[in-house]
């Protein structure tokens, strides 16, 4: 149906003026104004005429029958009684309210506790990780095996030696404490007692003659083994295994800084207040659960209301 | 209100189905015709008819007095946008069959008058298949202005009241609505030949 051309060309408020006309609504200002332009704009009067048609046509339209009665039988116009009364409905809400608050208040205590710990608890689970970490970085027992098999080999541990120190990576640093096995002047620093189990293996092995129980490297100069410790101070103070790593003493804190980076070693513990934080989360939680919960309530009582 | 009507509504509020059953014979016309109207066909109209008829039993307690009339057109009406809004989320139909009328059955209107000759009879129905066809292009707001005012003959407060707007607002959408039906019968002919040259005559 194309209806557009054959839209008039009446603005809203003359179509609304017309309308009213036609119902008798105008007031007699309005009236007494519309009339003198409707004798004097002929358009205007051919609308107005129109409109006045559609208007006696929709007036005339014959009344429909209905098909049937709509009259109600008892049984299906019985009032569905809700689920629950209005005072069982209050009490469940009361119920699940304490419900809620039960809840948040043990989640809260439980938050707090978890808070209180957590300074021991994240000592061992800190450690545990890396540990693990590090003994990806020093390889397969049977790689380090291998190597170790070549101590007896002087010739090849000297090459090693030359290029451990272009190396970086904690499987070639493992070689490179052989060389300085094979090489006393170089110097080298393993941490005491090291205290991962998954990793201990390999490492006294590696270096059986070397270590003194205290982990002081020996036939190393008092001045050298002086300025190595100041050298690697933050690395003693680390216990997880990063110490396990065998990484030979570098040549200065930038150097030290750089190489375990490149082990991907933490470079601080875990902090603290970690598991606090979740402590907040099911308040959070609960506080939407209850929003959405009253929003549905209002949305359905809306509805209702509307009849 | 009537006596009777205010009798019958008070017992229809303590639960009397029979009581609340005479108001549905004195109301189910003119609400089963808005719902065909607003809805174009026969079984929507039906059905909303009988959920407005069981809606408004179902709270007759919320009626506070004034006009039970306006309150029925109101419950029907919103009964009606219930169904349009399903259909939109719901379009089973397609827009053709949903434009459709059946107005032109037989059964659809009043007995026809003894004096009424057969072609009146049939101009009649067609005039009514090709109004409800206007009706049914309409933007709904429109239309259910159009309906209570032009058809069902309701003064703008009531309608007003019925729909939940302000007079202006019924005004306003009152006048488009005639405009655009009044467009719509001309641009498709819709509407019987007798009654376009009736129109073309009161143009002239």
């Amino acid at each position: 149906m194309t209806a557009n051309s054959f839209q008039s060309n009446l603005s809203d408020d003359d179509l609304l003026l017309l309308s009213s006309y036609i119902d008798d609504q105008l007031t007699p200002d309005e009236r007494n104004r519309l009339e003198q332009r409707l004798q004097a704009e002929p358009d205007l009067r051919a609308e107005l005429e129109e409109l006045r048609v559609a208007t006696m046509l929709l007036r005339d339209t014959p009344p429909l029958v209905p098909p049937r009665s709509f009259t109600l039988d008892p049984d299906q116009a019985r009032v569905r009684r809700p689920l629950l009364s209005g005072w069982l409905r209050l009490g469940s809400a009361l119920v699940a309210l304490m419900l809620a608050l039960t809840f948040t208040g043990v989640f809260i205590f439980y938050g707090q506790n978890m808070s209180g710990g957590s300074v021991a608890q994240m000592e061992e689970p800190a450690i545990a990780p890396r540990t693990f970490e590090a003994a990806e970085t020093v390889g397969p027992p049977g790689e380090q095996g291998a190597t170790l098999n070549a101590d007896a080999d002087a010739g090849a541990a000297e090459q090693a030696a030359d290029e451990a120190a272009t190396m970086s990576e904690a499987t070639e640093a493992v070689t490179e404490a052989e060389v300085a096995e094979a090489e006393p002047a170089e110097p080298v620093f393993v941490p005491p007692t090291p205290t991962a189990a998954p990793t201990q293996g390999a490492v006294p092995r590696a270096t059986p003659a070397l270590v003194e129980p205290d982990g002081v490297t020996l036939a190393v100069p008092e001045e050298e083994r002086t300025g190595d410790m100041q050298a690697t101070a933050p690395v003693p103070e680390a216990t997880g295994p990063e110490a396990l790593s065998l990484t030979p003493l570098p040549q200065s804190p930038e150097t030290l800084g750089s190489q375990t980076r490149d082990l991907g070693i933490p470079p601080a513990p875990a902090e603290p207040d970690a598991p606090g934080r979740p402590a907040g989360l099911p308040l959070v939680v609960i506080a939407l659960l209850l929003v959405m919960l009253l929003a549905g309530a209002w949305y359905v009582r809306q509805r209702r209301s509307r009849h | 209100m009537a006596d009777e009507e205010r009798h019958l509504i008070e017992a229809g509020q303590h639960g009397d189905v029979e009581a609340f059953n005479q108001l549905v014979r004195l109301y189910e016309g003119r609400v089963y015709n808005l719902c065909y109207r607003m809805l174009g066909d026969s079984d929507s109209a039906a059905d909303a008819s009988q959920e407005t008829f069981l809606s408004a039993f179902r709270n007759l307690r919320r009626f506070r007095g004034g006009s039970f009339r306006s309150w029925m057109l109101r419950i029907a009406t919103n009964t009606c946008y219930d169904i349009l809004r399903a259909r939109k989320r719901r379009p089973a139909i397609s827009l053709d069959a949903a434009l459709a009328t059946d107005d032109t059955s037989p059964h659809a209107f009043d007995p026809p008058d003894q004096h009424e000759s057969p072609a009146e009879v049939a101009l009649r129905r067609e005039l009514g298949a090709a109004i409800q066809q206007g009706l049914n292009h309409l933007p709904e707001d429109q239309r259910i202005t159009v309906i209570l005012c032009d058809i069902q003959g309701r003064p703008y407060d009531e309608i007003a009241r019925i729909t939940g707007t302000t007079l202006g607002t019924v005004k306003s959408r009152l006048s488009r609505g005639r405009a655009r039906l009044r467009d719509l019968l001309k641009a498709g002919e819709l509407l019987p030949a007798r009654y376009r040259h009736e129109g073309e005559n009161h143009g002239t």
